[in-house]
């Protein structure tokens, strides 16, 4: 009975298929009636999917489709490993004629589909673009609503949206903008302060004088705690009557004292804690108007034993629980003087100021020079500014050039946008506009003093579509937009002169000169805003941090390892582009970048200090060496609490592998987790494997997770669970709970015991790796995922970089001077 | 739609009250006079989620209909108890990836689409014309669930003494002036790069006029606003007795949450605005006594009692202020009604299992408005989504819509009073 139903409903599937697809030859038919219409066809549609719906491709999607039976034949996804197998020949049979078809597709469809939407700048983009063209910087598109993603990046065309509110926040940004670029008549006079520590210790023992004087005078009123202590700080001004209520050791002869009157004001002084009760000193920016500033110190290490004592520079406003908006770290390890700067873009009102990472937690008195170090000795500190390289400085010239913008008239108002129009619409502008924008400046002096109607004017260009889209032509982009293409690539940002000059003579349209032109680009500093960009969303390690640790379960984890886990990721493709290495290095390396607190986690020896550096690995040592084993992936795959390996099996499908499994089908029961140690993760995913809904998609996720089962929440390596037991007081504590089971079987690709043996499985598919890597970089390049046009030159340019061995420099070149960056 | 009439029918009323407005409201004046004409009483809606779920056990009651044992978590409302009900069993079809669900939660949009047109926004174009902010939208802690009909993101007020400026701090006349001014200003540079896209457009593909189209929106939208906010800026604020919020920590989650639930109860009583959302969320450690875990990892408590018991002091904070809120609604008189009368609430979670962070069987409480309230619908879960109770609360706002999101239809079991 139940057969019958079954083959009535495979006649009839026939009957349509037939019917629809009149051109795919028999044989092929024939095959999916074999083998696939069980699952994909009228019946089910596992995964979505319809053999019988295949058709000779008239559309870009008829194409992909054909990929997907390809990549899955090839894959030996399908069919799964309980149906009805068949023989190779009938898959070469089958796959050859797809090829086939695929090629004369891809031919006909030539520029169908997978086109570039026009794009518009979002918030990252928007703000180096600003810094570039303006040299303004600052918290001007925090109010920007979010970018959202689309293929893993939030550059897509077609996913950046605009809003009413977003306009809004682009009218606030302009006038931020213009406030700081347009230079005052006068040149600001650059000032300096210097501070030293002994400054310090001065105000402080008056303040120390004053808050006794009070206390004495209103003692009857105190509590007797008060009255206690404020008897304890008499005895201690007779002591030291000259330096009592002292932040700052001084240091004399090799030896530390408590300040006295007659010490000289450049006497070298000691931080010795990490906080001081009325904060720590810092110095106010001297200048009126925003602008750079340069900040120096004048420091050694002191009792530090060898070991690297760090000094932090942290700009901001001042105020309880503000956090600063930049910090910078100094690492000092002998007694000799050695000057450390940096240079700010600061607001009036903002200050900086000096911490000791390694200090002693707070202290007074005597006790701090009894601190057992590390200590920080200090000559001084010392601001200047505003520092301008030129004058007028950047941001005015761009918007004005040799023009003196001073009592503007119409004629000067159109000279200017004839000026800056190009800049800012990253094309050659039309008589017709200047004048658009003349009559706009008229309008607008007509009610305000000209100086506001040219600002205006200014703020009307920083909200044009022409500034915030990037304009392109139909059909083939010109030079211009491939410039655009180039450096919204490669810097984040807006073209240089340079790359507008090779817009011009057309030169950008010739596959070598824009290779040339990529090589020059890729020299310059603002790469690294690509590398940082591309490196967190691609590997999604810029979320690291989204999801904290348990801090009972994680006791360990801190701000700092959080941060040097995103370091060693980001330095680690940063070092594969600058040396061009081979791409296998991403599967299997024998070097990484550490610092102090990630070598630390890592159990490696020998790595001193906050910044990082290449280190080489003893494989027989460590199991590190390679993306899969960075603390950062296997954070961004965890919740905080517990690993999931379906998360990371699907993190590695789609981040590592290139090959995404569908999404779950809609009725799946949830996965409840349970710390408590009873049951194990393999005994909860066993479901997956035994429930034939889930077995075929989740047979390709689960082993792939279960390979990095070994390493914890925050990429420690563990050879069983950490557990939670009742401990003495109200916390837990830590226990192990049951062993961990990493091995598996990759459909297709092999067994394993464990991640090391699978990280071998891994090396045998790096195709795979390179191929995925070269479509995230299209993906990321042009602001959208790669049509079925790109495939072939993507798959070549992939396979010419793995046969090479030749690293992503390389790929990103190939990527620029092939047609899939120039094709619409 | 057409603004027009009801926007001259506010102008003139505003000019008739505006002796009154000044002065602190008197609720002995028998009530609050609005804005909204006479004959039409005014409706508001509040969209609450808590992103990280509701711990079920505390919530869900065990029985289902109007003779159901209070849970832990709703023995404080005991009092309102026939003005709200709890619906289970309810779910977004086709919205998943755990958190990723959240900012679909007031939109229900599948997640292989893109997101888009939130219930608070739908509403809003509507109701919002009625007062000075068309929506607000709030956070304690989160606020991604406003979108607008194109797909972007509403961006919240996250600092609540701004909001509180924003809504009750009057301009000095010389600020008001120069706002006027720049409002001018912003509407003459608005019309000129709606030329300037008019001339963009012919040297564009298809798809990319098309997408240009946002563009033209956007700024008709925001010349909207301006103009809006043009003829408010004539209008003085409301003068509330309330104090501007004291700044307060990030991880003082409860005195955001107080904050937020205030700024609510004052907006909808000087009619400031009639449709509020705010999230309650934290991923990291939060001030609740007895609380030493961040929020986020309690929500994965892997089913162990320690975390279960710190998990439910962060939820039972939220459901103690939630009653002050109602509470403070409920007494609050408006005409011949009360505001909790013409308010919707609606309390939801885009995470049915804070432990599996599943999007299932989402808890949901809906309180207020001409709903018959007090019971607990308990429906067959995976059987309606819960679109239906969008179009529910639609409806009893007066919408005529004949769908939302992925809704089949209204609610049937949700009875109007």
């Amino acid at each position: 009975m139940m057969k019958l139903r079954v083959m009535r409903i495979l006649a009839f599937a026939l009957l349509i298929a037939s019917s629809a697809n009149a051109a795919v030859p028999a044989p092929v038919s024939g095959f999916m009636q074999t083998y696939c219409i069980n699952c994909h066809g009228e019946k089910k549609q596992k995964g979505d999917f319809r053999v019988d719906k295949l058709q000779v491709s008239t559309t870009a999607a008829d194409a992909e489709n054909w990929q997907l039976v390809l990549d899955n034949l090839h894959l030996g996804e399908m069919p799964p490993e309980d149906e009805k197998q068949p023989s190779a020949a009938e898959i070469e049979k089958i796959t050859t004629w797809i090829q086939s078809e695929l090629s004369r597709a891809t031919a006909a469809l030539k520029g169908a589909g997978g086109e570039v939407v026009l794009r518009r700048l979002n918030r990252a983009e928007y703000q180096s673009t600003i810094a570039d063209l303006f040299d303004v910087h600052g918290d001007f598109t925090s109010g920007f609503p979010e970018d959202m993603r689309e293929h893993g990046f939030d550059n897509n065309g077609a996913a950046l949206m605009l809003s009413a509110a977003q306009m809004q926040e682009y009218m606030k940004a302009a006038e931020f903008v213009l406030a700081r670029a347009i230079a005052p008549s006068a040149r600001p006079e650059t000032k300096s302060t210097t501070l030293t520590l002994h400054d310090g210790n001065r105000r402080a023992i008056e303040l120390a004088r004053k808050n006794l004087e009070s206390r004495l005078a209103n003692f009857d009123s105190l509590t007797p705690q008060e009255k206690a202590n404020t008897r304890k700080m008499e005895e201690a001004v007779k002591a030291n009557p000259e330096s009592h209520g002292y932040r700052f050791p001084v240091l004399e002869n090799g030896t530390l004292r408590p300040p006295k009157a007659s010490d000289g004001p450049h006497l070298d002084a000691v931080m010795t804690v990490q906080q001081y009760f009325s904060g720590g000193p810092a110095l106010s920016y001297p200048g009126r108007a925003a602008g750079w500033c340069k900040v120096k110190a004048i420091a050694f290490a002191m009792r530090n034993d060898g070991k690297p004592t760090r000094l932090k520079f942290s700009v901001g406003r001042p105020g309880p629980g503000v956090i600063p908006k930049v910090e910078t770290v100094f690492t000092f390890t002998d007694d000799k003087p050695r000057e450390v700067e940096a240079s700010y873009y600061m607001e009036p009102g903002e200050r900086v100021m000096f911490t000791m990472i390694d200090g002693a937690p707070h202290s007074q008195g005597r006790a701090m020079i009894d601190q057992p170090g590390p200590f920080i000795g200090i000559r001084s500190f010392s601001i200047e500014g505003p520092i301008y390289e030129t004058w007028p400085p950047k941001g005015h010239r761009t918007l004005f050039g040799d023009i003196d913008p001073a009592q503007p008239t119409p004629e000067k108002a159109a000279a200017i946008v004839a000026h800056l129009a190009p800049k800012l619409f990253r094309r050659p502008v039309d008589a017709a506009a200047v004048t658009k924008y003349r009559a706009l400046f008229e309008k607008f002096a007509q009610s305000m003093t000209p100086d506001e109607a040219l600002r205006s004017m200014l703020a009307a260009m920083l909200v044009s579509p022409r500034f915030l889209y990037h304009e392109e032509p139909p059909g083939e982009p010109d030079a211009f937009a491939i410039a655009s293409r180039m450096s919204y690539f490669l810097w984040r940002s807006t073209p240089d002169d340079e790359l507008m000059k090779a817009a011009a003579d057309g030169s950008l349209l010739d596959a070598a000169k824009r290779r040339a032109q990529a090589q020059r680009m890729m020299a310059d500093a603002r790469t690294a805003r690509f590398l940082k960009d591309f490196t967190g969303q691609w590997l999604r390690v810029r979320e690291v941090g989204a999801m904290k640790a348990n801090a009972d379960l994680y006791p360990e984890y801190d701000a700092e390892l959080e941060a040097a886990m995103r370091g060693e990721t980001e330095h680690f493709i940063a070092e594969m582009f600058q040396r061009d290495l081979p791409l296998s290095q991403l599967i299997d390396s024998d070097w990484t970048m550490l610092n102090q607190r990630l070598a630390k986690h890592y159990g490696i020896a020998g790595v001193l200090g906050p910044d990082f550096r290449r280190v080489s690995l003893d494989k027989l040592k460590t199991v590190r060496g390679g993306l899969l084993t960075q603390a950062s992936i296997h954070a961004v795959t965890s919740n905080g609490s517990t690993t999931s390996p379906v998360i990371r099996g699907t993190w590695l499908l789609e981040k590592f592998l290139g090959t995404p499994a569908p999404p779950p089908p809609p009725d799946v029961p949830p996965i409840e987790p349970d710390i408590r140690g009873a049951t194990t993760i393999n005994e909860q995913l066993s479901k997956h494997r035994e429930v034939a809904a889930c077995a075929s998609c989740h047979r390709k996720i689960d082993p792939l997770g279960f390979a990095l089962e070994n390493f914890d929440v925050i990429g420690g390596w563990r050879e069983s669970y950490r557990a939670l037991k009742d401990g003495q007081g109200k916390r837990k504590t830590l226990a192990d709970g049951k062993p961990v089971h990493p091995a598996d079987e990759w459909a297709g690709v092999g067994r394993f015991s464990s991640f090391q043996e699978f990280r071998e499985l891994v090396k045998k598919r790096e195709d795979l790796v390179v191929q995925n890597l070269t479509n995230q970089l299209a993906t990321f390049a042009l602001g959208r995922a790669p049509g079925f046009a790109d495939r072939q030159p993507l798959k070549a340019i992939a396979t010419k970089t793995r046969e090479k061995k030749s690293g992503m420099k390389s790929l990103v070149l190939d990527l620029v001077s092939s047609p899939v960056f120039a094709n619409p | 739609m057409n603004p027009q009439p009801a926007l001259s029918t506010r102008r003139n009323f505003l000019r008739g009250a505006g002796v009154m407005l000044s002065l602190p409201w008197l609720e002995s004046l028998g009530g609050i006079v609005h804005a909204a004409d006479a004959a039409k009483e005014p409706r508001r809606l509040l969209l609450v989620c808590l992103p990280l779920g509701i711990y079920r056990d505390s919530f869900v009651p065990k029985q289902s209909g109007t003779s159901y044992e209070l849970p832990e978590y709703l023995a404080p409302l005991a009092d309102l108890r026939d003005r709200f009900s709890v619906i289970s069993g309810l779910e977004h079809p086709g919205v998943n990836g755990g958190h990723a669900a959240q900012p679909r939660i007031f939109t229900g949009v599948p997640s292989t689409e893109r997101n888009r047109h939130s219930l608070d926004q739908h509403v809003a174009n509507v109701l919002g014309q009625h007062t000075r902010f068309d929506s607000l939208a709030l956070s304690a802690g989160a606020n991604d669930f406003g979108w607008t009909d194109g797909g972007s993101m509403v961006p919240a007020e996250k600092n609540a003494a701004d909001a509180f400026a924003k809504l009750f701090a009057e301009d000095g006349a010389a600020n008001k002036t120069k706002v006027l001014a720049e409002i001018g200003r912003g509407k003459s540079i608005l019309d000129h790069v709606l030329d300037e896209a008019r001339d963009l457009q012919p040297r564009l593909s298809k798809r990319d006029q098309e997408k240009l189209d946002e563009y033209f929106e956007s700024v008709r939208a925001t010349e909207k606003r301006l103009v809006k906010s043009e003829e408010w800026m004539h209008q003085p604020k409301p003068k509330v007795d309330a104090k501007p919020p004291a700044p307060f920590a990030p991880d003082e989650i409860i005195t955001n949450l107080r904050c937020v639930c205030d700024l609510t109860h004052l907006a909808f009583k000087t009619d400031s605005t009639r449709v509020v959302t705010f999230g309650y969320f934290r991923q990291d450690s939060v001030v609740v006594p007895g609380v030493n875990i961040g929020y986020h990892n309690l929500s994965h408590h892997g089913q162990d009692e320690g975390n279960i018991a710190q998990l439910k002091r962060v939820e039972r904070a939220f459901f103690d202020e939630l009653k002050t809120l109602l509470t403070n609604l409920k007494s609050t008189r408006e005409g011949d009604s009360t505001l909790l009368d013409r308010t919707t609430i609606v309390v939801t979670s885009n995470l049915g299992s804070g432990n599996s962070h599943s999007n299932k069987d989402l808890p949901v409480l809906v309180a207020g408005g001409r709903f018959k309230h007090g019971q607990h619908l308990a429906i067959p879960p995976g059987t309606a989504p819960l679109s239906n109770l969008y179009l529910s609360v639609l409806h009893q706002l007066g919408f005529e819509d004949k769908s939302f999101g992925t809704s089949t239809g209204p609610l049937k079991e949700l009875d109007l009073i």
